[in-house]
């Protein structure tokens, strides 16, 4: 039986007598979320609540200056709750969602360990040797949970702990090389996915997850680009320049060949921010910016009309 | 041809289910539906058209104050009048979604010039402020295009927030108040808005995107500026306005759910009374879930989303929150969290075993 769609019933209601009261019915049937659902969501909700609200309590609790608290009962009580945690996603029968939101709170306990040892033995909570153990103790869990949530913590440590570093050890990488590895790191990560989604059909990789990872790849390529752009021509930026051919290439056809408008979309935004700056560059006067504001509008314009073409191509 | 085909069985099913008083116009509805076919836009490409307006509005105004332009107020009203006219007139005309970008910059540009030029000719920024609404509102009613009537209804509630600073900076919290039930209202009475008239009808769906940001900027500002404020009786009214709006909330998902033992359903208004009370220090995390469970209601997932990000933004927010201890805040959440998992553990049995 065909669902009506939210569509169907706003363009029926407007040419049609239909009541409020079927309206309501039909809404209610077809397009709202039944009991099940629901059901499913409050579940979810409150689960995600109830771990997220205790994990980030605790965050609180050790952010509090505890001068008086001993620093082994400090660590112990931290100890304490990363492995009854743990056991209770390992032991506790119940759904699996359930165990991962428990092993990503353990994980993020974790991250509350380390900062708590920074913060007694004067590390600093920043070191990125801190981070690098954390995301080194969360690797298992990130594996086996198979969650996508955790993935997206997992791979936002392994950003950091990178930045970080560059940033209190290896103060002689320039800016684009940082920029060019996160590009290309994060690409890699996008592209596993991806791959993985295609070969196996029983690996459920979530849209927004893939999503959320493709606008922080494309916000270090854009920045990267216009970063070098304004600076003195080096083999680095040749470097950033050759990854963002290659690798927005392979977007546009993966957004082709999957009838994905997301990739076509922001992969063109990107392209349009890189040449407006490119065109900033070029002509450093305030008439530019009236080109600029037509460049935009035209490119933008394109863009939807060819995106538009697409879609009927692939409805058809 | 598949597509048409599945409307018609559509409007057949109907037309069963309604029988013989059902009257409808089939030229128009398939007009329509083939309308939709070569203008339906995902929202990527709404989100690229939008951002591409904006900035494009932004290069503008560099120009437009770079070059002095902006020295003649008259020019800049009389340019801002036809700039704000030719959209909604462009819009009016063609309905074609590639329009889309251009006439969103020209209709944010054509507001700037406006009050711009108003400015510099000394009118009081009141009388700007009113005048923009009362244009805007007249751009709804004209042309329903999705893009144009968001930003109008952005443009109407920004407007209405600078009034509101200007004037009675105090009452800010009890306008967010007020457009949290405005949201709620607008979300569970879908049948009965596009019911009323047909502008209202096609003003639906960017009227539900628009009070969703419109909330989250609202949401933003009163728990980054209200923060020492908090009690003051004015935020207790929002507060409790904002409390009486999600009751009704709860009470609208407890029906279509279907629970009738009035056990449960004490103990539902109990659970979420207090829980509501709890988080009286920060009506921002309150008004994300409300956005939340209401986008779930009428299954809108744009609105879902936003309202997780926003949520998971006010509660990293809630660390900066002055007047409580971090002492006093952890306890609070752990408390809460206890009570969250609690319920899960011991509501979810009960409204399984009645479902």
């Amino acid at each position: 039986m065909t669902k009506i769609s939210r569509e169907d019933i706003h363009i029926i209601a407007r040419h049609s007598n239909l009541s409020e009261q079927s309206i309501n019915n039909i809404l209610l049937k077809d397009t709202y979320n039944d009991k099940a659902s629901w059901y499913k969501f409050v579940k979810l909700l409150f689960i995600s609540l109830g771990v997220g609200f205790t994990t980030i309590g605790v965050i609180f609790f050790f952010a509090y200056n505890w001068n008086d608290l001993n620093k082994f009962f400090k660590i112990g009580i931290i100890e304490a709750l990363i492995i009854s945690v743990t056991l209770a996603s390992l032991f506790i029968k119940t759904n699996r969602s359930f165990k991962s939101i428990l092993l990503t709170s353990a994980s993020i306990l974790v991250g509350v360990l380390y900062a708590v040892f920074g913060q007694i033995y004067q590390t600093g909570a920043d070191a990125y040797d801190l981070f690098l153990v954390w995301t080194l103790s969360i690797i298992l869990w990130t594996l086996i949970s198979n969650f996508p949530p955790l993935w997206l913590i997992f791979i936002t440590l392994i950003n950091t702990t990178f930045i970080l570093y560059t940033e209190q050890v290896a103060h002689d990488w320039s800016e684009l090389f940082v920029l060019n590895a996160l590009f290309l790191f994060n690409t890699l990560f996008i592209a596993g996915f991806l791959l993985l989604k295609n070969k196996n059909d029983s690996i459920s990789i979530p849209n927004w997850f893939t999503s959320t990872l493709t606008l922080f790849s494309l916000l270090f390529s854009t920045t990267a680009f216009i970063i070098g752009l304004f600076e003195d021509f080096n083999s680095q930026y040749l470097l950033t320049i050759l990854t963002i051919i290659i690798v927005y290439g392979l977007g546009i056809v993966y957004g082709l060949k999957s009838k994905n408008s997301f990739y076509l979309s922001v992969t063109a935004f990107s392209l349009i921010i890189m040449g407006t700056s490119y065109l900033i560059k070029l002509f450093d006067s305030s008439e530019m910016l009236f080109i600029i504001c037509l460049f935009i509008i035209g490119s933008i314009t394109l863009v939807i009309k060819t995106l538009i073409k697409l879609q009927k191509k692939w409805n058809n | 041809m598949e597509q048409l085909n599945n409307k018609k069985a559509i409007l057949n099913l109907i037309k069963t289910n309604e029988g013989v008083d059902f009257e409808y116009n089939e030229k128009g509805i398939f007009e329509e539906y083939n309308f939709n076919i070569e203008n339906t836009s995902s929202l990527a490409i709404k989100i690229i058209s939008i951002l591409g307006g904006f900035l494009a509005s932004l290069a503008f105004c560099g120009f437009l104050f770079l070059t002095g332009l902006y020295d003649s107020p008259i020019g800049l009203i009389i340019f801002g009048f036809v700039f704000i006219t030719t959209a909604i007139v462009l819009n009016k005309a063609y309905k074609q979604l590639i329009i889309d970008t251009f006439s969103v910059a020209i209709y944010s540009i054509g507001y700037i010039m406006l009050c711009v030029g108003l400015l510099e000719h000394d009118v009081d920024l009141n009388w700007v402020n009113l005048l923009i609404i009362i244009i805007a509102f007249i751009a709804l009613i004209v042309t329903q295009n999705y893009i144009l009537s968001f930003i109008s209804i952005l443009t109407v509630n920004a407007n209405i927030f600078i009034l509101i600073v200007e004037n009675r900076y105090d009452i800010l919290p009890i306008y967010v108040a007020l457009n949290t039930a405005l949201l709620v209202y607008i979300f569970l009475n879908e049948a009965k808005i596009i019911k009323i008239n047909n502008i209202l009808s096609r003003l639906y769906n960017p009227l539900k995107i628009g009070t969703v940001i419109a909330l989250i900027i609202g949401l933003y500002l009163i728990d980054d500026n209200f923060k020492t404020l908090t009690f003051h009786y004015l935020t207790w009214i929002a507060n409790t306005i904002i409390i009486i709006t999600t009751l009704y909330l709860v009470n609208a998902i407890i029906k279509i759910n279907n629970i009738v033992n009035l056990k449960s359903k004490i103990l539902i208004f109990f659970l979420s009374t207090i829980i509501l009370i709890t988080t009286f220090f920060s009506s921002a995390i309150v008004g994300a879930l409300v956005i939340i469970l209401s986008s779930f209601y009428i299954n809108y997932k744009t609105g879902f989303a936003i309202g997780i990000i926003a949520m998971i933004y006010f509660i990293s927010q809630y660390y900066y929150f002055m007047d409580q201890t971090l002492l006093t805040k952890s306890i609070i959440l752990i408390t809460l969290g206890i009570v969250f998992l609690l319920i899960y553990f011991i509501t979810t049995i009960p409204l399984n075993e009645k479902a």
